[in-house]
């Protein structure tokens, strides 16, 4: 019990990095992405983004730090759920987080019960799809999950384009987010950073 | 796994989607020594870096031919995408992150 609570330890400078990470690409995403959303009318805007990069943001955590990003995850949803989309602290609140913080390594559970190696050993994959690939799976289990909790609230007509939301915008958020960090670490290289 | 090991794997599957994407600038020899080294230098632990005879016996290494390796190894130096060590011992080499 003791060995695998220790997996799940985690340093300030871990703890921070994930953190701040995942609250700074919320806040993109509140306050860049939904203004947009809005405008164009779409009517699941309440309910899921079209450009989710936290969802990027949770997956890369958990492929770099593994068990250690879960707690940081975790505080980051708490900190960014009430504040930013379900607007009070609920039973229903904490479900989602939790549905949030835990459908990533389940994802990673879930293909290596299937025997898919995506670890850094396996050199005959490329990573940064089966990242991609965890990172759709990952957003199935979101969806369900935040479609069955938030079930009451929810017109029923509205059901499969949320989900069809979730979906592409956890997806995309993933595929964005690696490519802002493709991008930075060019213009890094160019300027000699 | 430390930080160096983390930023390491994530450079190279960046490497690997720049490529995939089509936005790498570098050759294909350049590419899989970059990839190579990215996967030996997080297994390594003498400070990061690692023997070119190493690097040619990696299986995305195994193929190039010789005179191509190594052009490819002194062009990536050139660039500072590899630095050498301190005392400029030969044959060893590190992927500058």
């Amino acid at each position: 019990m003791l060995a695998i609570s220790r997996r799940f330890f985690f340093t300030k400078n871990i703890f921070a990095v994930v953190f701040i990470a995942f609250c700074a690409s919320y806040f993109f995403v509140e306050f860049l992405v939904f203004p947009v959303q809005m405008a164009v009318g779409s009517p699941q805007t309440t309910y899921a983004s079209l450009l989710f990069l936290p969802h990027g943001m949770r997956v890369l955590s958990i492929w770099l730090y593994k068990e250690r990003a879960v707690i940081p995850l975790f505080c980051g949803h708490l900190f960014v759920y009430p504040l930013f989309w379900l607007g009070e602290f609920s039973l229903t609140a904490l479900a989602l987080v939790l549905v949030g913080t835990f459908c990533v390594p389940m994802a990673f559970v879930l293909v290596d019960w299937i025997g898919f190696d995506v670890s850094v050993r396996n050199t005959k994959i490329k990573h940064w799809r089966s990242i991609l690939m965890v990172g759709f799976i990952a957003s199935i289990i979101n969806s369900l999950g935040n479609s069955l909790i938030l079930s009451p609230h929810i017109e029923p007509s509205l059901h499969l384009s949320i989900l069809a939301t979730y979906l592409v915008g956890d997806t995309l958020g993933v595929f964005s987010l690696l490519l802002i960090l493709l991008l930075s670490f060019r213009l890094a290289r160019k300027y000699g950073v | 796994m430390n930080n160096l090991e983390r930023y390491a794997q994530l450079r190279s599957i960046l490497r690997d989607m720049e490529e995939d994407i089509g936005l790498s600038d570098n050759t294909f020899a350049e590419k899989n020594i970059i990839s190579a080294l990215a996967q030996l230098q997080a297994a390594e632990s003498s400070k990061g870096f690692v023997a070119s005879r190493e690097i040619k016996a990696h299986k995305l290494c195994s193929n190039i031919p010789n005179p191509s390796f190594f052009r490819a190894l002194k062009q990536l130096v050139e660039t500072g995408l590899l630095t050498l060590p301190a005392n400029r011992k030969k044959g060893l080499y590190r992927l500058e992150v």
